[in-house]
């Protein structure tokens, strides 16, 4: 009876949905896509705009499969209708608990949360400070700004230029204070006029109101407002989803080594070297855009940080195959590549192309930034070699005995530099060089990245080194792979060792990298 | 005074004029010492007689662009709902502590003696309910807490007039240095003696006494310094005057005023009024800089900033420049070997103002030496040391290849082997190791000494051999690679 009420419940919810879902059909949306509005210090196309508040609000990409621009347009202008609409996903559970929701519930709408006594007066007795620590806390906080930004998304539409502002700030046309009366009632009346018809249903009358009304903002201010070309460059950037597109593309290049692996065709081998320097490519193409996008280097936040990595982990991998065909590092870099790509797509990590805040705003950023990247993937590549390795060992039969091992090792070293065959490639001693070789690329670029830094944070502050908890972990950072490198080169660190060594070296870098961000602050915070 | 107990003794002073230094609180015995003084006799019997009052203070709340605040008195209002006048905001007192602790976590009272008044409130209004508390002895608390509601501040206003708190020791000063004694005990009334200097009386509940040694009228206080060595730097000059008979020291400690660190004597000295400072020396950089604007730059629309800069403009006497130019973060301004870096700025107070860091680095060519040296140096080591070593060894390798000896390699000895490793890169080197092997490996052996921190004779000889050993496995493994 239960799951029956509940289906007849999902039913009538996804009714009005289901209605809507024609028209957006019908309608003309590429216009509206292309609306300029200036948002979070930037001008963007509104279709930006769109996709950054319906993830916000609802918790979803595209709500029920919808156009994120017409999900907008929907909230703005049928905002009492869209209330009652189940659309916000709520994922923690003590929260539905609060909302007296049943435990299966996904969905709930913003007029159920806003008239639910329990959770006003939860919200009420939040202490800020405290509500960081407590998830319970800090869940309901973020429901209440979800509502926040629901609530002002008409008043953050600012789409309409004003030449005239001294701060050149753009104008919401609810809220507009610039322009000449006779021009504020033009605009009201066409807003009026686009509003009726999206309500009344009217796909022509839409389309043709859009037009009119983008025209008329243009001509507004022709020399503030973006040019086409640009705005239709974002909105492809937006609907490619380069980055996605990297993720199937290493996951694809990884099943095809597998593929080789198990099969032992040599064309194979070729289709997944091709398919991971297009995902390469695509991936450079991507960060390409963002740049021009955003006028300056993708390097400024947590998520271009993690895609610049997983190029240049990406790239090593390519380079190293180019010279050594040695197929495992192929196959173990698209795997991490995934795993990087994915989890930077997937985790609601903040994907916006936002300006640099003043500090990080210096050509040094870029010589910082990428050496440090460059240093991180070639780690990355390493650890994934290590790994590997260790995996290779343990299947091969990790039971022999310590003493063994060294005659053992001799064995299959002589036997690598004899044998050139296809086994001997992936073999324990050829993975202990790709080890040695990619360590030795990374330290260079680690070392790099501290000079730079160091340079860096001199021109900028007038000291090289301040002991800020990211200068300091990148200093035991280095200090453990130098330890590690000496450690080869006079041959402590062998076999065994030098994979577990890898590994842990890469958990340092990791500590370095997000560990740092989130746990010690400091002067490198802005990352997250 | 001078309080005595079993343990010993010690003495302290007390300033009537001062309300911090006007009490002393001798924790194991829960005891206050006070001192105060009175212009007349009556008035000293008045306080002295004086119940504590129910008078518990009042409250007053000002929101920001109201002009007149909202007074609320503590005793009459507790738990009920104040509207704030003029606006849609409404205050309740929750409770009041006398003398307020965190006890365990939770705010509590110490006694019932008002020590620490303080007062919880609970703002309501459209953007929801705030708690707060307001301490009447620590009126910047507030400032300095997270708080929902920035715009309304909460003054709690209280005097503990004529009362002295339970359990003290009230010393009473009238006029003439007519000193009383106030003991005021737990519970019940106090009793007021006469008293005089250099005698004992009893501390209540203990084999403890008071005595009053010395009473000034018109006290200074001379400071002490000494060297403590940690923390910030504070320097202090001790000064010796003399006018006419007159001769006396002074310390002059050093402390941050508002331009510069600066310590300062001011007094009279003989027939004349000396002011002597001690600061640190300035010396003359031979221009000036003055700011013409600071300015804050947002991005379009937003509140992001963009950029912190500081239109300045600069003059040199000497050589006759003027230089405008604007310092950015990240765009310094260098002048005559001097840099200045936009660090900081304050635009709180009524005056906007702009603080630059300035350096002089005339080391910089060598740190920057330093810079490609290193990254040189990790290039060769690792990108030409291989193949250079790989040269080598196709020649040595004969000679190499039987010297593996199976002593195990440890830390220290290894620290050793690689001294005397990194010499021994070419084929005379391995062809001289069984020599090396013995006490001729002095190399080895002194620095494997040195690192197993004096473990004593055994490590020389086995240091040597897991030189051989290193050596050996170490070009093997280049063999492969």
């Amino acid at each position: 009876l239960r799951r029956a009420a509940f289906l007849l419940a999902a039913l009538i919810v996804a009714t009005p949905v289901l209605g809507g879902d024609a028209f957006y059909e019908e309608i003309d949306l590429s216009t509206v896509r292309r609306l300029a509005i200036q948002d979070k210090g930037r001008k963007k196309p509104l279709d930006s705009f769109a996709r950054q508040r319906v993830k916000l609000i609802t918790g979803y990409e595209c709500l029920d499969g919808e156009d994120p621009v017409a999900t907008l347009l929907a909230m703005v202008f049928e905002r009492d209708r869209w209330q009652k609409r189940k659309a916000l996903r709520i994922d923690f559970h003590p929260l539905l608990k609060l909302l007296r929701k049943p435990a299966g519930t996904k969905r709930v709408s913003i007029e159920e949360i806003r008239k639910n006594p329990a959770f006003r007066n939860a919200f009420d007795r939040i202490d800020r400070t405290a509500a960081q620590r407590d998830p319970g806390k800090k869940a309901i906080l973020e429901l209440s700004h979800r509502l926040l930004y629901f609530g002002q998304l008409e008043s953050d539409l600012r789409i309409v230029p004003d030449p005239s502002d001294p701060e050149a700030t753009w104008w919401s046309i609810a809220k507009i204070e610039g322009h000449t009366p006779a021009v504020r009632a033009k605009l009201k009346s066409a807003y009026g006029d686009l509003r009726r018809a999206f309500r009344e249903r009217d796909a022509a009358a839409f389309n043709e109101r859009a037009a009119r009304l983008a025209r008329m903002l243009r001509e507004l201010a022709p020399e503030l407002y973006p040019g086409e070309p640009v705005l239709g460059l974002e909105c492809t950037y937006n609907a490619w989803k380069p980055f996605r597109m990297t993720w199937v593309a290493y996951a694809l290049g990884f099943a095809c080594f597998l593929l080789y692996f198990a099969a032992g065709k040599r064309p194979l081998y070729w289709v997944a070297f091709v398919v991971m320097v297009s995902g390469l490519l695509i991936h450079a193409a991507g960060l390409g855009l963002r740049s021009v996008i955003g006028g300056r280097a993708p390097l400024a936040n947590l998520y271009e940080s993690i895609i610049v990595f997983g190029a240049a982990l990406i790239l090593f991998a390519i380079i190293f195959e180019a010279i050594y065909r040695a197929r495992i590092l192929g196959a173990v870099a698209c795997f991490l590549g995934f795993l990087t790509m994915i989890l930077a797509d997937l985790t609601g990590i903040n994907k916006g192309i936002d300006p640099l805040v003043p500090v990080l705003n210096s050509a040094w950023l870029q010589f910082h930034v990428i050496t440090v990247m460059l240093g991180y993937g070639a780690f990355a590549l390493d650890f994934g070699i290590g790994l590997s390795y260790l995996i290779v060992r343990s299947v091969r039969g990790g039971s022999a005995a310590a003493e063994k091992e060294t005659e053992e090792g001799k064995a299959r070293r002589k036997e690598v530099v004899e044998a050139k065959g296809e086994a001997s490639k992936s073999s324990l001693a050829a993975l202990e060089r790709y080890n040695y070789r990619v360590l030795q690329i990374g330290f260079l670029f680690l070392t790099l990245g501290i000079v730079t830094g160091s340079i860096w944070a001199n021109y900028a502050w007038g000291r090289y080194w301040g002991w800020d908890p990211k200068e300091t972990w990148s200093f035991v950072t280095w200090i453990v792979y130098g330890v590690i490198l000496h450690g080869r080169l006079v041959g402590w660190i062998r076999g065994v060792k030098s994979a577990l060594a890898s590994v842990i070296g890469f958990a340092t870098v990791l500590f370095t990298w997000f560990g740092v961000s989130f746990l010690l602050p400091g002067l490198h915070s802005y990352l997250s | 005074v001078e309080i005595g107990g079993t343990r010993g003794f010690f003495r302290d002073w007390l300033f009537a004029a001062s309300p911090q230094r006007r009490k002393l609180f001798l924790s194991d015995l829960g005891l206050h010492v006070t001192y105060s003084r009175y212009a007349s006799l009556d008035a000293l019997k008045e306080a002295a007689a004086a119940k504590k009052t129910d008078d518990i203070g009042f409250l007053l709340v000002r929101v920001e662009g109201i002009e007149a605040p909202t007074r609320i008195d503590v005793r009459a209002s507790i738990n009920r709902v104040i509207p704030l006048e003029k606006t849609d905001y409404s205050a309740k007192i929750l409770r009041y502590l006398p003398d307020f602790a965190m006890t365990a976590g939770k705010p509590q009272t110490r006694s019932p003696d008002p020590n620490n008044p303080a007062v919880q409130i609970e703002i309501a209004g459209p953007e929801g309910v705030e708690r707060r508390w307001a301490f009447s002895r620590m009126p910047d608390f507030e400032r300095f807490h997270r708080r929902k509601y920035k715009q309304i501040s909460v003054r709690y206003h209280f005097q503990a007039q004529g009362s002295f708190p339970r359990r003290s020791l009230n010393v009473l000063e009238g006029p003439n240095k007519a000193l009383y004694l106030l003991t005021r005990p737990g519970r019940g009334e106090g009793r007021l003696v006469k008293a005089g200097l250099n005698e004992k009386y009893g501390l209540p509940g203990s084999e403890g006494y008071l005595r009053l040694l010395t009473l000034y009228e018109k006290a200074g206080v001379r400071y002490e310094a000494s060297n403590s060595g940690g923390g910030h730097p504070r320097p202090a000059l001790l000064i010796g005057l003399s006018a006419g008979a007159e001769t006396f020291e002074r310390w002059l400690v050093m402390q941050p005023e508002k331009n510069a660190w600066r310590g300062e004597f001011t007094g009279r000295l003989g027939p004349w009024n000396a002011r002597i400072t001690f600061g640190p020396l300035r010396v003359p950089l031979g221009f000036e800089i003055g700011l013409v604007d600071f300015k804050k730059l947002h991005y379009e629309g937003s509140k992001l900033p963009k950029s912190f800069e500081s239109d300045i403009r600069l003059v040199d006497a000497k050589s006759g420049v003027t230089l405008a130019k604007t310092i950015r973060m990240n765009e310094p301004l260098q002048y005559r070997g001097y840099t200045f870096y936009q660090s900081s700025y304050d635009d709180r107070g009524r005056r906007e103002a702009s603080i630059f860091s300035v350096s002089r680095d005339p080391g910089y060519p060598v740190v920057f030496v330093g810079f490609v040296l290193l990254t040189v140096g990790v290039f060769v080591i690792f990108y030409l040391k291989a193949p250079l070593k790989r040269g080598a060894k196709t020649a040595g390798s004969k000679a190499a290849g039987k010297k593996f000896v199976g002593a195990e390699v440890s830390g220290a000895k290894a620290t050793g082997a690689e001294a005397a490793g990194a010499k021994a890169t070419g084929p005379e080197a391995a062809g001289k190791k069984p020599a090396g092997a013995g006490p001729a490996g002095s190399k080895g052996g002194k620095a494997a000494r040195a690192d197993g921190g004096g473990a004593g004779r055994g490590p020389i000889g086995r240091g040597a051999a897991g030189e051989v050993e290193t050596k050996g496995t170490d070009e093997k493994g280049d063999r492969t690679s």
